[in-house]
Order: structure tokens, then C-alpha cells, then sequence
């Protein structure tokens, strides 16, 4: 699609560099002249011969990772020439020109060692045309921290080549049908390993969000309502935040995590309202006779994006963080859903039906009103959020049947499905970033 | 022929013999004889014995008349003529008696009805369909509602959950809204037949809770809904 445009001219241009602040250049995707940078990563090296399925592991877990990163093309190992079996670790032990001629700029080399349940991990990242190492780091620990020290390996390549951190440490809440009636919320890497549900009393539990803290807003079922609950994670217990007659959903903690904003029926009608973190304080941001829902936050606090049908059917609209000032984003199509906007404050992500009455992913500039589309033909594709970052985005997705958790670049390219459980999963939303 | 007419062929016998044999052909009594019996053609089926008696005894004059045994035949036709009239007092009898017994079952669709004047309305209350993204009633819609409101107006210690609920299409919180409106419509239209508000919960389940978990317009229509759920 549109990023493959931009790498047929990229190649004529050639990478382009950044100077950073340390003297080093960065490769930045929000360049025009972007293109991703091939990067070849060969098997890793089972050294002593005792760890042969952790190294298929870990070099499953290094190719999704920098395949996902947006600043890399991951070269196919089906094309590699030199035998990763053979060849060693070390620049001198390396035939650089058979990486040359795959196609190859980066080259990554990653052994490890098993000695009982202890293992040891050593990355190298090398400039294939100079032979010059580039990266050598390595990690010790248990053995089923192996895919924890691939992604620690993978983030140290990201921050080396873009001077950013990576989602690699980030995580995804979603709610998840588990049986006819009911749904628990669960949590997930960013790549779909380690799910675990941590809400689940035999409720429907609904529409999960990230307090800023180590917490997850949703809203339950469990008596009557739907009231609002924060999951707290490291307690591992729930509190009731908001139980206003009538429904209390759709949470979006603010940037500063010291507000909420959510829907509340309160009022006869669903409105939008802003309460303290604890659910105190509770202050009316809409005022329409029509249903407003849906609400997310812009970057700065300032805006507030969110759903209103005052039209006659649901549009995505945004306001100032007061309730003033309420303006209409979507014009075309009648069913709009789910904004999200972006942490780098440009676009907002949203779920539109077309005209053939498919769901699909769209993200707009709040600015200019351009409108991108992100997905087609690909089933019922909904409920978008970014990553951390601004640059990948999860979404559901119906095109294999039941209801799935994707994730794909923030201009819709490298779809790949995520969850690998059973059951429908719904409304997935992705991790700040984790703390320090 | 039957013992018991005994009797009346000795009295034609005796008079015979007392009379002599006269000439005269008895006329008046062959035409109320044979008028009787034609009346008496429909009281074959309920005095059949009699009428069979009548229908042998006239037989019995013709037989006479033919052989000029007048006076015989007269008694004979006078005998035909009273079985008819007999056979047709049977009837009649018969037919007050079967009446009677008619008059006397009756009373009961009377009671019957009283029955109905005392029923308890509708049996049960009946879900409502919505169209998409419509929280607006139908007109099938509003008939369920009517009859709702008087299954309700039978229940007068009944409260009520409205249930709103939505197809699984757009997103899962427009659709918690959409649901909550729908059994707003619900309810509002029940306070304005009647029922008092405080009898009515709602709730919103969005689409949560499908009746048909399948994928395709029938499945949505069956589940663009507000249920009915006592509250005991």
C-alpha cells in the first residue's frame, strides 16, 4: 500500500539518516523518504548443542520483533546462502559477502548456551558492508526468561538504529468471551505470548483500559449495572469506582492518569463525563440528546475525542477537555466508531462501516480531515488502538472466522494475528509503556 | 302378526257375523287410515315398532277391502289409524324429552363464560424487535408492548427488568448505549399505557447476550431486542 510506494522511491534516495543530539543518526519513519532497513537475522546458534529448541525459540521471538518494528525489512532466511549452523559469532569467523548478496545492511548473530536451567545469550549486530560490530551485548538468567532476553536484544537494535525504545516490553489488555455469558479481562504481551485473565468471577466484564498506574479500568456485570472497577495488578484486587444508576463504560484514563473519562447513563441518556482517578468528582462533559460514548484523550489532555450520534448516527467528534467547543471529524459514512488518538497527537484512529456494510479501520488528521484507510477485505475489522510509540496499532479482526487480535503498522501494513487461544476476543487495548 | 292385536281381529271376526257382510265401501276411513300413515313417514326412526304395527295393519284393511269385507277392513283402518296416532304421540314424547335434556345442558356454556370474564389476561409478556441502530418501536413493536402492559395490569405485584439488547455489528459500547436505549423506549411507552414507572427496571446488555450467536441478518434480527425478566 502506501509504504510500498514510498520504498520504491526510497530506494533511489537511499536511507535516509538523522542526526541525533549524541552524533549518531537515527533512522526516523516519519521521514517521507523512510524506507526500512534489511536487516538479515540468521538462526541463532545452539553453541554447546543442548538448547536446540530454545534457539528455534528465540529466533522466532528476534524476527516477529524487528519484523514489527516499522524500521526494518526482515530478510527471508529461506534466501540465506552462509550456513548459521557453520559459521561462527564473530565478525573475523564471518563471510560478510554472503550477506552482501542476500540483500542484507545489518546482520544479526545470536548464540546461546545452556548449562542446566541457566542460560546465557550473545547478541551481535554488524554493518554488513563495513564488517564492523555495531552492538554485542549479553544476558544470563533462567531458561524461561529465553524469549524476555530475545526482546531485551531486539530493543537494544531498535533504540541502536532509531534511538527510541521499543514496544517489545509492552503489553495489551482485551476481553475475551470465555463462555455463552460470560467474558474476563485478560492481559497479554505485545505479541500475543503470556496471556493470563485476571478478572474473571463469571460476569460479563467489559471494555478494559490502562489506569497510568499498574491498574486496568473495566466495567462489570457482577452486580447489575454495568458499574466501573479498577484491577488493581498488583494487588490483584478490584474496586468499584463508579456505580451511577445506568451504565458506566468505555473508561479512558487521561494522560496524567489523575482523570478518567467515561460514559455514564445517569442522566436518562448516555453522556460523557470526567471523574478524579478514584471515581470522585464526577463533572458532565456532553449535553446532546443523542447517544455520546466512546471518549479518548489527546496527548496534551487539551481534546477530547469520543462517538455522538447527535447527527442521527454515530460520528466520531472531539472537544475541548471542558466540554466546550464540541466539533465534527467524520463525514462520511453513517457509523463511526471507537477513536483513539494517537500518542503523537497527529491522527485519531477510528472504526468506520462502509458502504458495503463492512467494518474496517480508518485513522484521520484532526488537523487537515485527511482520511487513511487501514484495512479491507480482510473480514470485520474494529475497536483500534495504538501502541505507546504512535507507530503500530491492535485492532480486532474477523477474517478467519471468530474474532481475533491483530496488530499492523500505523499506515496498515504487516497485519499479523497476535492471540493464539481459543474463544472471541474483543476490545484490546495496547500498554503504556512499561515503567522504569 | 303380533299377539297382541288379538283382540281386535276376535272384535272384527264378531262383527262380521253379528253385521253380515255390507256393501258400502268405508270411505272417510280409508282416507284418515291412509292420512295418518303419511303423516307418521318421518316416525319411522323413532317409534319404528308402532309404525311398524300401523304399516301391517293397514295392510291387513287393504287385503280386506279387496275382498269386499268392508266391515272388517273398517275396524282395520280404524285400528291403522290409532297405531299412527299412537306412533306420532311417541315421537312427540320423545322428541320433548330429548329437548328437555337439551335445556338441561345449557346452563353450562353460561358458566363458561363467566370463566373468561375472570381470566388473567395474557399468560406471558411478549419480546420486542428492533430495527438497526433504531431504538424508535415498531408497530409489531407496539402490539407486543399492549399486550405486555396488560399481562402487567393482571400482575399488579410484578416489577419488571427491561432488557435492552443489540446484533453483534458496530462497537461494543455504542451498542451498551443503544441497547439502554431501547428499553427506554420500552418503558416509556409502558408508563404511557399505564403502567407505573416505579414497576420498571432497565438494563443494557449491548451485545453481550445474544439469543443467536450466528453471524447473518437472521441472527441480528433475533437479537436487536428488549426482554422481559420478573423481578421476584
Amino acid at each position: 500500500m502506501v509504504k510500498k510506494i514510498l520504498l520504491v522511491v526510497g530506494l533511489g534516495v537511499g536511507l535516509l539518516l538523522v542526526s541525533s543530539a549524541s552524533g549518531r543518526e537515527y533512522i526516523k519513519i516519519s521521514d517521507p523518504n523512510f524506507r526500512p532497513y534489511p536487516i538479515a537475522i540468521a538462526d541463532i546458534k545452539d553453541v554447546n548443542g543442548t538448547a536446540a529448541d530454545l534457539a528455534r525459540q528465540g529466533t522466532e521471538t528476534l524476527r516477529f520483533d524487528l519484523g514489527i518494528a516499522g524500521v526494518f525489512k526482515v530478510l527471508d532466511p529461506r534466501s540465506f546462502i552462509a550456513d548459521s549452523k557453520q559459521e561462527g559469532l564473530s565478525g573475523a569467523s564471518i563471510n560478510f559477502s554472503d550477506w552482501i548478496n542476500v540483500g542484507a545492511e545489518g546482520l544479526i548473530k545470536v548464540g546461546i548456551y545452556r548449562s542446566g536451567k541457566q542460560i546465557a545469550m550473545e547478541g551481535h549486530l554488524f554493518d554488513v558492508a563495513s564488517g564492523k560490530e555495531l552492538l554485542h551485548k549479553k544476558y544470563k538468567g533462567n531458561a524461561a526468561g529465553l524469549r524476555k532476553m530475545a526482546h531485551r536484544f531486539a530493543d537494544a537494535v531498535v533504540r541502536h538504529f532509531t534511538g527510541s525504545p521499543s514496544v517489545f516490553f509492552t503489553k495489551i489488555v482485551f476481553a475475551k468471551r470465555t463462555r455463552r455469558e460470560s467474558k474476563e479481562i485478560c492481559i497479554m504481551d505485545f505479541d500475543g505470548r503470556n496471556e493470563r485473565c485476571v478478572v474473571k468471577n463469571g460476569a460479563i466484564n467489559l471494555l478494559p483500559a490502562w489506569s497510568a498506574g499498574d491498574g486496568v479500568y473495566y466495567s462489570s456485570y457482577l452486580h447489575g449495572g454495568p458499574h466501573l472497577y479498577l484491577y488493581d495488578l498488583k494487588k490483584k484486587k478490584s474496586r468499584v469506582i463508579s456505580k451511577s444508576p445506568g451504565l458506566n463504560i468505555g473508561a479512558s484514563a487521561s494522560p496524567d492518569g489523575k482523570a478518567v473519562a467515561l460514559t455514564l447513563s445517569r442522566d436518562d441518556n448516555s453522556e460523557i463525563y470526567v471523574l478524579n482517578a478514584d471515581g470522585s468528582r464526577p463533572r458532565r462533559l456532553t449535553r446532546a440528546w443523542a447517544i455520546d460514548s466512546s471518549p479518548s484523550w489527546s496527548p496534551d489532555a487539551r481534546r477530547i475525542s469520543f462517538v455522538s450520534e447527535r447527527s442521527g448516527n454515530p460520528q466520531v467528534y472531539m472537544m475541548k477537555s471542558d466540554g466546550s467547543g464540541a466539533k465534527r471529524l467524520t463525514f462520511q459514512g453513517n457509523y463511526n466508531q471507537t477513536p483513539d488518538w494517537s500518542p503523537r497527537g497527529d491522527f485519531i484512529l477510528f472504526n468506520a462501516r462502509d458502504e458495503r456494510l463492512v467494518y474496517d479501520i480508518f485513522k484521520i488528521n484532526w488537523t487537515t480531515g485527511e482520511i487513511v484507510r487501514l484495512t479491507q477485505d480482510q473480514g470485520n475489522n474494529e475497536h483500534p488502538t495504538f501502541a505507546p510509540n504512535g507507530e503500530l496499532v491492535v485492532f480486532t479482526s474477523t477474517r478467519t472466522g471468530e474474532s481475533k487480535l491483530y496488530i499492523m503498522s500505523a499506515d496498515g501494513t504487516n497485519q499479523r494475528q497476535i492471540s493464539r487461544g481459543k474463544g472471541e476476543y474483543t476490545t484490546p487495548e495496547w500498554g503504556p509503556w512499561p515503567a522504569k | 302378526m303380533p299377539t297382541r292385536f288379538l283382540p281386535i281381529l276376535c272384535l272384527l271376526a264378531l262383527t262380521v257375523l253379528i253385521a253380515g257382510c255390507p256393501k258400502q265401501i268405508p270411505q272417510p276411513e280409508i282416507d284418515a287410515a291412509e292420512q295418518a300413515l303419511l303423516d307418521i313417514e318421518s316416525t319411522k326412526d323413532c317409534a319404528p315398532e308402532t309404525y311398524q304395527a300401523a304399516k301391517t295393519m293397514m295392510d291387513r284393511a287393504r287385503a280386506l277391502l279387496k275382498e269386499e269385507r268392508y266391515e272388517e277392513a273398517k275396524t282395520a283402518l280404524t285400528a291403522a289409524r290409532q297405531l299412527a296416532e299412537k306412533a306420532r304421540r311417541e315421537c312427540d314424547e320423545k322428541k320433548k324429552a330429548e329437548e328437555l335434556a337439551a335445556k338441561q345442558v345449557e346452563p353450562e356454556p353460561a358458566a363458561k363464560e363467566i370463566k373468561i370474564e375472570e381470566d388473567t389476561g395474557p399468560d406471558r409478556m411478549v419480546t420486542v424487535y428492533f430495527g438497526f441502530n433504531e431504538s424508535s418501536l415498531t408497530d409489531e413493536g407496539r402490539a407486543a408492548l399492549n399486550n405486555n402492559a396488560e399481562y402487567l395490569r393482571h400482575h399488579q405485584d410484578q416489577r419488571i427488568q427491561v432488557e435492552g439488547h443489540c446484533d453483534s455489528r458496530g462497537s461494543t459500547e455504542y451498542n451498551l448505549a443503544l441497547g439502554e436505549r431501547r428499553a427506554m423506549a420500552v418503558r416509556k411507552y409502558l408508563v404511557k399505557l399505564g403502567v407505573n414507572p416505579t414497576r420498571l427496571e432497565i438494563i443494557s446488555y449491548g451485545e453481550e447476550r445474544p439469543v443467536n450467536p450466528s453471524q447473518n441478518e437472521e441472527a441480528w434480527n433475533q437479537n436487536r431486542r428488549a426482554e422481559f425478566l420478573d423481578l421476584k
